[in-house]
């Protein structure tokens, strides 16, 4: 966010009424998320002896240290790192290397290529969840990791585009330079492109890591076993246990949910903004 | 010379296109050839055979009491999230591209809900929403006005309102910054050249404003469109698309269909019909951003 103004408000009490509107929708994003804390720092009989506003009188951990162990955090940050790091190369990759044949060799082909990844955006994940239900066992891959991470390894239209923004400001005289030197195209491509394309990767990779950190549907559906269970998959499956448990140690387990993603947000902000907007706004 | 160079182009191009082609065909566009030859099948998910059925889960579809509960579901989120999202969305921007102190703070903020995940948001709504532990019937409870306590999931159409309200809270962010990016895009010359010549806030928001930034902002009104129609993690995580049918959506419903009652036929027809829907919507939008950009 830059400090460039485009609009002026001047009068005072436009100021005031900005402000109680702003502060409104920012009353309704945060009592959720007090009071899910709240509660998350509440033992059992606090939870149900008290009102769930009241501010909780003896902080405890011990919902937060029974989510460690049963909601199984470790188990379920190694199953996404091994989710997470393939995919994002092999996205990353296949999606940088269509890029460069759409910028640098635009031809009826590459057009359509576009389109087809455009139309296949349309599609929603539910839909064809059910034949690739079907391709994910045929492959013999259900229940493993593999299925989660060629799932995920699919490009899709907003990786493709941010590359392809980004890769035409990189001039084509530098390629025709580098050609006339006698470099091959995929010399050119590992050696001048991709180390130029980085800010771009770095992009996708944070947008992809938020997506995959995010998402329970693929988990659920094409690799079920609780040892394989992602973060996010592992909360859902601490509520839906037999032993359901008390309120205040599901609080628990959503706080230690989201408190990761919220750290990595503060940091990375800029760059989530930037990707989802520079790869959404030209569809 | 030439020709070798050529046949190198050619070579290099398919090399770097084989495997990204080939991920797409495999995970978009065979499932959904697939997709449309189960869907004319009384195929059960796992049985090695199905049989033929023809038309008969379409009709099925289109004669069941549940269709007409899922469109009405579909049409309330629909205006719900087209309507607020939108008005919400353009607000927060146009205030975020002003002068107004402390603004980063509060886009930092509205964008948060964001990246969270709908596991956990949809938990947080659960518990907000159950009529005996609800914070705001127990605060309605403790000012003595316990007979004005909300059902927020019950078997009213109004659930439907409060499911929206979630998708809400959650992409209001995401609509918020397609919007802000595209006012920044508007040369700040523009603004101070009238604000020179004496324009109102109001008057540069109709002539300035509206004019460049009206084809995004067109856009983003079909991608959340697009998001209001195809609405699943909400309804599935808070009420699995109950009590009832009460908050089916198309996508909840193809859903249960194959992986709760087994019925991947019937399922594949639903989910042929989200599909035509989807398209249906994406070519208005082309059509409109065509036009509007002659």
């Amino acid at each position: 966010m830059d400090d460039a103004s485009q609009f002026r408000i001047k009068s005072k009490g436009w100021r005031v009424a900005h402000y109680i509107i702003l502060l409104a929708c920012a009353f309704m994003v945060l009592v959720p998320l007090y009071l899910v804390l709240n509660i998350s720092l509440k033992d059992k009989a606090e939870f149900y002896g008290t009102l769930s506003w009241a501010p909780s009188q003896n902080i405890v951990l011990e919902n937060y240290l029974a989510y460690f162990q049963k909601g199984n955090m470790l188990g379920g940050l190694w199953n996404y790192i091994v989710l997470l790091v393939p995919s994002i190369i092999i996205s990353c990759l296949t999606c940088s290397m269509a890029a460069y044949i759409i910028t640098r060799f635009p031809s009826r082909g590459t057009r359509l290529l576009m389109g087809a990844y455009l139309v296949a955006s349309v599609i929603p994940t539910v839909t064809t969840s059910l034949p690739l239900f079907q391709v994910v066992k045929a492959l013999g891959i259900y229940n493993t990791h593999l299925a989660g991470i060629l799932l995920y390894s699919c490009g899709n239209v907003i990786e493709v585009y941010l590359f392809v923004q980004f890769m035409n400001t990189i001039p084509v005289s530098l390629d025709e330079s580098a050609i006339v030197d006698g470099a091959s195209y995929p010399y050119i491509f590992i050696r001048l492109i991709l180390p130029l394309l980085l800010p771009a990767i770095g992009t996708a990779a944070i947008i992809k890591a938020q997506a995959i950190y995010n998402d329970f549907y693929v988990c659920m559906v094409f690799m079920p076993k609780t040892e394989l269970a992602t973060i996010t998959r592992g909360l859902m499956l601490y509520v839906n246990s037999a032993t359901s448990p008390d309120w205040n140690y599901t609080a628990a387990g959503i706080i230690s949910v989201l408190l990761p993603i919220t750290v990595v947000y503060c940091f990375t902000q800029k760059y989530i903004v930037s990707g989802l907007t520079s790869g959404s706004v030209k569809m | 010379m030439l020709t070798a160079q050529k046949k190198k182009a050619r070579l290099t191009i398919f090399f770097f296109l084989v495997v990204p082609v080939v991920l797409l065909i495999t995970f978009s566009y065979y499932p959904c050839i697939c997709l449309v030859r189960y869907s004319f099948t009384n195929w059960n998910g796992y049985a090695p055979t199905s049989k033929f059925v023809g038309l008969k889960n379409y009709i099925n579809l289109f004669t069941s009491g549940d269709f007409s509960v899922i469109f009405r579901n579909m049409l309330i989120h629909s205006v719900m999230i087209l309507g607020l999202q939108t008005i919400l969305a353009l607000y927060q921007s146009v205030i975020f591209s002003s002068n107004l102190r402390g603004r980063k703070i509060f886009f930092s903020l509205l964008f948060l809900p964001y990246v969270f995940n709908d596991v956990a948001v949809s938990l947080i709504f659960g518990y907000m929403y159950s009529y005996t532990t609800s914070p705001v019937n127990i605060l309605l409870n403790s000012m003595g006005l316990g007979q004005y306590a909300v059902r927020f999931i019950s078997l009213s159409w109004t659930t439907n309102i409060w499911i929206s309200f979630v998708h809400l809270w959650k992409y209001t962010g995401l609509c918020m910054i397609l919007f802000y990016s595209a006012l920044k895009s508007v040369p700040t010359e523009l603004y101070e050249a009238s604000a020179l010549d004496g324009a109102t806030t109001v008057q540069q928001l109709r002539y300035i404003t509206l004019p460049s930034t009206k084809s995004v902002v067109i856009l983003n009104l079909f991608l959340t469109l697009n998001g209001a129609i195809q609405l699943f993690s909400e309804p599935q995580l808070i009420t699995q698309g109950g009590p009832g049918n009460t908050t089916q959506t198309l996508a909840t419903y193809v859903y249960q269909l194959a992986f709760t009652h087994s019925k991947f036929g019937k399922a594949s027809a639903v989910g042929v019909l989200l599909v035509v829907i989807l398209f249906i919507v994406w070519i208005a939008k082309s059509i409109v951003i065509k036009k509007e950009v002659e």
